[in-house]
């Protein structure tokens, strides 16, 4: 039988897809030196290189009717791929505690409690089953969970130290209304304190923040603002760059279901219609630094998707940060759907999907793949 | 030698095995490691590159005529006339054809690849390898790797039972 060098061997082994880890891990199983080989820091390095962002290994989700899922020991990681999470015991938390998603970015999922009776947090690395819980601030907002290294390219740092940021709006005082953050970074050598950031920001009486996951976007988390009463929405912009919190004007969108982080580097805001149009404005950024919003793409989605029941409006669940992928739930189904291509896949059954937050990683194998063997 | 055809100006390859390619410059240059000789004045006479026998030779050559961009080898310049969708479209059902090769002419086809440094075909190839092993078992895999399983049969028991999954 011919044979390749093992150079050369190691080059074909960079084009297996990351979004199914299965045969690269079966590949380095099969003797000691390729398990050396393929799992060391130098292919792992090059195969990062080779395929860009992390591609998605899953996806988690919440549900309108948190109720239907009392009982549940653990937060589904639903697979995409043959990876299986890695799931901690996580009944041994609390018994009140209901687990249910908030977020999940750079390989790390955020949980807290479904109904606030606690304000216990518990980060989860599914690579490895890791898990650190900390308490919440007082006023448990919208938090975001991400890398808290600077200059991080995100691609293998699921293990690394992370950092919670807490946008919520303060009412405390009589006929104020105040968006304040507080930040959290256990693993950077501060403890577990919440830390007030930069100096509120004043917003409207009847303003609130959006229940869906932040969407970041050039070190700047983006909320969706909603105002109870015209429905009108804004977007409220905190960048970690500049430790400043700012107002987005989308005063021409009459809604919107979601923020999307587009694979151009433009903010996105999405939302779909009465007539199951997707209207999808982006925000261009000048080379002067003016912005201006701009309509993108217009999708016909009934001429798309499967839709059994074109009275109920679908909407849009989720998006994957850095790409033009959305999920919309259409009352029977979560369908992804890629806005450039128009390509799409079923990715799961059911009707009661609030949020659907992607799972993106690499598949890093975990410290010790063969425990015992002490040749690593 | 380099030499002039036509406006063109060609370059000559050598096989170990003694055979003769003239191809346009343009043509070689698809080939990263050629390009840095012609670049560095190294490609006044033939240039022998060793390693690769003929019949892998005139394969990769006719890889990098189809591949070279704007003017294909007949010459029109093709970019203007076709779509380029419709030009890629045209490339991949070429390149779907071209590596319907045996494992060892695909093999050698790698190693030219790699050595010429022609970033297109050595995709090609490795893609195409990669797709027949990725469902590979783990005895397929290991033979593919020519590797021998120098696990005790309690560590193979237990890198199955901890990576179930990549075995399902």
């Amino acid at each position: 039988m011919p044979q390749l060098p093992d150079e050369l061997l190691e080059e074909i082994f960079l084009r297996l897809p990351p979004d199914e880890p299965a045969a690269l891990v079966r590949a380095s199983l099969a003797s000691k030196p390729w398990l050396a080989l393929l799992t060391g820091t130098a292919f792992r390095g090059r195969y990062r290189e080779f395929h860009g962002a992390p591609p998605m290994l899953g996806f988690l989700y919440s549900v309108f009717d948190v109720s239907g899922h009392e009982g549940d020991p653990a937060p589904l990681l639903v697979s995409t791929s043959k990876f299986r999470a890695r799931i901690p015991d996580f009944a041994s938390t609390d018994q009140d505690f209901d687990l249910v998603v908030w977020d999940c970015r750079h390989g790390r999922v955020l949980l807290g409690d479904a109904d606030l009776s606690s304000r216990l947090l518990v980060v989860w690395d599914p690579m490895t089953g890791c898990t650190r819980q900390l308490d919440g601030p007082d006023d448990i907002g919208k938090i975001a969970v991400l890398c808290a290294v600077s200059g991080c390219d995100h691609r293998s740092c699921h293990a690394g130290p992370f950092k919670l940021v807490c946008v919520a709006v303060d009412d405390s005082v009589d006929g104020e209304h105040v968006a304040r953050v507080c930040v959290s970074s256990p693993d950077m050598g501060d403890s577990d304190e919440w830390k007030e950031q930069c100096p509120g920001l004043d917003v409207a009486a009847d303003a609130f923040i959006y229940d869906i996951p932040a969407v970041l976007l050039h070190d700047a988390l983006h909320f969706i603002l909603g105002y109870y009463d015209d429905n009108r929405v804004g977007i409220l912009k905190y960048s970690l760059a500049s430790d400043s919190l700012s107002l987005i004007d989308v005063s021409f969108a009459a809604r919107a279901d979601i923020l999307m982080a587009m694979k151009d580097g433009s903010l996105g805001i999405a939302h779909v219609d009465s007539r199951l149009t997707l209207y999808v404005w982006s925000r261009q950024i000048d080379s002067n630094g003016v912005a201006s919003w701009t309509h993108g793409r217009v999708v016909d989605l009934k001429n798309n998707i499967p839709i059994k029941n074109p009275k109920r409006i679908p909407s849009l669940i989720g998006s994957v940060e850095g790409s033009d992928i959305i999920f919309v739930n259409t009352g029977h189904c979560v369908y992804e759907i890629d806005l450039k291509t128009l390509e799409w896949k079923e990715r799961m059954k059911g009707r009661n999907f609030h949020c659907l937050i992607p799972y993106m990683s690499f598949y890093n194998p975990p410290e010790r793949m063969i425990p015992g063997d002490a040749s690593r | 030698m380099a030499t002039r055809e036509a406006g063109k100006k060609m370059i000559m390859l050598k096989s170990p095995d003694g055979m003769e390619f003239e191809v346009e410059e343009a043509v070689a240059m698809e080939s990263q490691t050629i390009r840095k000789m012609i670049e560095d004045d190294c490609a006044d006479t033939a240039i022998l590159i060793p390693n690769i026998n003929s019949k892998i030779l005139s394969r990769v050559i006719e890889y990098c005529n189809k591949h070279v961009p704007t003017t294909g080898a007949t010459g029109a310049a093709a970019s203007d006339t076709v779509a380029p969708a419709a030009l890629a479209e045209d490339l991949k059902i070429w390149d779907a054809e071209f590596i319907k090769v045996n494992r060892a002419t695909r093999f050698d086809l790698i190693q030219a690849a790699s050595y010429l440094n022609i970033k297109g075909l050595l995709d090609l190839t490795s893609q195409t390898t990669i797709d027949t092993i990725s469902d590979n078992s783990l005895e397929e895999i290991r033979s593919f790797l020519s590797t021998k399983n120098d696990y005790l049969p309690e560590e193979e028991q237990t890198i199955r039972r901890e990576n179930q999954w990549a075995f399902q």
